[in-house]
């Protein structure tokens, strides 16, 4: 049960994601698609190195560091 | 001391709200890193948070390459698409991952740091609206990220209960199939963050 929840969780927010495009698209003078605000917060170097970061990081994870569950 | 390239002078490093707020997510992501064992990851984040910090100090004096890297789209194609093949068929968590993704991380570290040109872009407060929703969706995925780490660790049958996305992804990711659509979506994810599928001119 609590599986699910945490997972629904998770999902709710990649739809949330999903519905916040589709509506970019649709109204793009009310909230930009995704790759227009990032084209546009990505001209200042501290969003681009952070962002460019997190994405490499995302793959650092999963292909090569150890997913890492320590017990506190 | 030599001439800065006109575009670095386009847009000087400064304190504003935007750039405190990116470089304490990034000290938060180096100290949570720590906190959950992974050394290696903090010290990375620790090390970019520095830099950024230094950046702003020395008035964006810090410069990693003297002129922009670039390179015919066929290229950029041709590499992402070896590394595509490397990452897919190497084992996972080897050194032949090790060296392409350090590879990988300082080229666009390097293309990350050159100054980008201004784009036109669509009424300012759209941007904002959508800025706004995507930091709201990002922080809530965090959030949870992190809470499910936390009540893994802490409670009983936590790893069972409470799978953090590394959990849940873990497996398909083992696959080949899985590891295929990893490597693919993340590799494209960054040929769009460094502007490969912008329009030429653009």
């Amino acid at each position: 049960m609590l599986w699910w929840v945490t997972t629904a969780g998770y999902l709710a927010i990649l739809v949330g994601m999903g519905l916040t495009e589709l509506f970019a698209r649709w109204r793009p003078n009310r909230v930009a698609p995704l790759a227009d605000m990032l084209d546009h917060v990505m001209r200042l170097r501290t969003t681009r190195v952070g962002i460019i970061a997190a994405w490499w990081w995302f793959g650092w994870h999963f292909l090569f560091a150890p997913t890492i569950q320590v017990a506190l | 001391m030599p001439r800065q390239p006109a575009l670095a002078r386009l847009i000087r490093p400064r304190w504003t709200v935007s750039a405190i707020l990116w470089i304490c997510v990034l000290g938060i992501m180096a100290s949570f890193q720590t906190w959950r064992g992974a050394y290696v990851d903090g010290v990375l984040f620790y090390a970019i948070t520095l830099m950024l910090i230094l950046d702003r100090l020395t008035g964006g004096r810090i410069r990693l390459i003297n002129s922009p890297l670039d390179a015919p789209r066929w290229v950029v194609a041709a590499i992402t698409g070896a590394l595509a093949v490397v990452l897919v068929l190497a084992p996972r968590h080897g050194w032949v991952d090790l060296v392409t993704m350090v590879a990988i991380g300082v080229t666009v570290l390097v293309l990350a740091w050159s100054p980008r040109p201004k784009l036109p872009y669509r009424g300012a407060r759209a941007i904002k609206r959508s800025a706004l929703l995507w930091a709201i969706w990002g922080v809530a995925l965090c959030a949870w990220e992190a809470t499910a780490f936390t009540l893994s660790v802490t409670m009983p049958n936590g790893l069972t209960n409470y799978p953090t996305i590394s959990v849940l992804l873990d497996p398909i990711v083992e696959s080949l199939p899985g590891r295929i659509l990893f490597v693919g979506l993340w590799l494209a994810g960054g040929l769009s963050l460094i502007g490969f599928f912008r329009k030429r001119g653009q």
